[in-house]
């Protein structure tokens, strides 16, 4: 016996699809004109005009230590050439499993690619008290003996950011 | 449930922010050139995968929570909570003609939109991110506008654990949308510079200043009626109010370059002015049928006509609800159709009609 897509319930399903996520266990069988609705296969045409900007943005950079970004999201399975296809992230753990890429790209896109705004207040508290800080009060002195001034200036704003948010 | 029917329907739209909740600066702005203002916040959920790579059920259940948590607000009974899959096809395209969600997200299965009563603020969940707080209001009143998201917001956030970090702020599904989740626009009316050939010189100078610059009712640069968005590209690197200080300050200098155009045309071409003011004012006083298109262009026409003084009939709010309701979807809204197949005469004739007596009402007959 065939099975019936369980979104429309209509068509036969010829797309299945299991997602594990930690302990849990999703299955969805799916005919593929829902699988298309849903945005689960993509034609090649509908993608967007964002695609040559980020791929843009990412071919001039310097590609050694790129080994380390991962090929896909460990919890919501997003690929990293989707991701640069796209400019659109899976999961808030997408931004650790392709931070360097996020890195350059926000380095690029904004003149200073550090959040100045608001963040949610225990958010914001806890950072504050956080050993995190003094990692990386450590971590910028490391980095103004080196002269790596870049990386300092990163670190500074962070720092900065962390004292001063709310 | 709301009416979307009439100019009553929208006059929390047009209330002046002064009277509201959230009271804060002018409304409309001088020349009525700020016809809009619109402030969006997006924020997701740490604990769920991000709309679209999201199952079914995971769907179902941060959209609850997302509700659950507007119910727990101080003053809950100014939100409705829209069930999308509870309405019709035509009131989904209702919210869409009305700016309150995208096209493509009225198509969408399982989601839901909560709207104050005064539809000034609204929570789109499950759009590209798991919420999206959206103010919008007549003029320019950005600042305000924020302020009500915000405190809505810092309300939200003790009991929605947000995805956010240090470094990058709030994590939301576009890269282009990271930090503040801020995206501030203001819907400018700039016939003028539309009228003079300038406008190609404005939208070269605002994109300059790293602001996107579209028409309203086109994707193109060329726009119906002379309306113009006009929004920031970054969201990062910025505190919020200097994102919407920015947008405010170059609304400003359109506002004012604008101006100046205009008592230009005044002084060299006034009867080139009158001419189009007039001319559309007779053609929606007198006309039995009005497309779309003609409805958009002709009420640029008359606001540009209040703005200079020469026409007095009627004001700007007025004008701006007008361009909402001459909208198809509205108009099948007021026939009581859902047929897609509806008499494109019929919707035409009532587009006249709506205009005709919204215009004559005001005048004592």
């Amino acid at each position: 016996m065939t099975m019936k897509c369980e979104i429309c319930g209509m068509k036969d399903a010829v797309i299945h699809i299991r997602q594990i996520q930690k302990d849990l266990v999703h299955e969805l069988h799916i005919c593929e004109e829902c699988a298309q609705e849903k945005g689960l296969i993509r034609e090649e045409e509908s993608e967007l005009p964002i695609a040559n900007l980020l791929s843009g943005l990412l071919e001039g950079r310097d590609m050694t230590g790129a080994s380390d970004v991962k090929e896909a999201c460990p919890r919501c399975g997003m690929k990293a050439s989707d991701f640069r296809k796209q400019g659109k992230l899976g999961c808030s753990e997408c931004f650790l499993a392709f931070e360097k890429d996020v890195r350059a790209i926000v380095s690029q896109m904004a003149a200073r690619p550090h959040h100045a705004g608001r963040l949610p207040r225990s958010f914001a508290e806890q950072a504050k008290a956080s050993p995190e800080n003094d990692g990386l009060r450590e971590a910028l002195r490391d980095a103004v003996e080196r002269e790596d001034y870049e990386e300092a200036a990163r670190l500074r704003d962070r720092i900065r950011e962390m004292d001063n948010d709310v | 449930m709301f009416d979307f029917t009439g100019l009553s329907d929208m006059k929390g739209w047009m209330r002046a922010p002064a009277e509201g909740p959230g009271a804060g600066v002018s409304t409309e702005s001088p020349g009525g050139i700020v016809i809009s203002s619109r402030v969006r916040l997006s924020r997701n959920l740490a604990a769920y995968p991000f709309p679209g790579r999201c199952m079914a059920e995971l769907e179902r259940e941060y959209r609850d929570r997302i509700v659950a948590a507007f119910r727990r607000l101080p003053n809950p009974e100014d939100f409705a909570i829209l069930y999308l899959d509870s309405l019709s096809a035509l009131e989904r395209r209702i919210l869409f003609e009305r700016n309150i969600i995208s096209q493509g997200y009225s198509l969408e299965k399982q989601r839901a939109v909560v709207l104050s009563s005064d539809e000034t603020v609204a929570g789109i969940i499950g759009e590209d991110d798991h919420l999206r707080l959206v103010g919008m209001r007549s003029g320019a009143c950005l600042e305000s506008l924020h302020g009500r998201l915000e405190a809505i917001d810092s309300r939200l956030e003790e009991t929605l654990p947000f995805a956010v970090s240090a470094e990058w702020g709030y994590l939301n599904t576009a890269i282009t949308n990271l930090g503040t989740g801020l995206k501030a626009s203001m819907m400018l009316h700039l016939p003028a510079l539309g009228m003079s050939g300038l406008i190609k010189r404005a939208v070269k100078a605002s994109a300059q200043l790293g602001l996107s610059i579209r028409g309203f009712f086109s994707e193109s640069m060329e726009s119906l009626g002379d309306m113009y968005i006009i929004a920031n590209e970054v969201t990062i690197g910025l505190a919020e109010r200097e994102i919407i200080g920015n947008l405010g300050r170059i609304a400003v200098q359109l506002a004012g370059y604008e101006n100046r155009t205009r008592e230009e045309l005044m002084d060299k071409r006034r009867v080139d002015i009158e001419d189009r003011v007039f001319r559309a004012w007779g053609m929606l006083i007198w006309c039995r049928y009005l497309t779309h298109r003609e409805a958009i262009e002709s009420l640029s026409a008359l606001r540009l006509g209040v703005a200079l003084g020469l026409l007095t009939a009627i004001d700007a709010p007025t004008i701006t609800a007008l361009l909402f309701l001459s909208q198809k979807s509205h108009i099948q809204r007021v026939l009581q159709t859902q047929s897609e197949a509806v008499d494109g005469k019929l919707i035409d004739y009532t587009r006249a009609k709506i205009i005709r007596e919204a215009l004559t009402q005001g005048r004592g007959g």
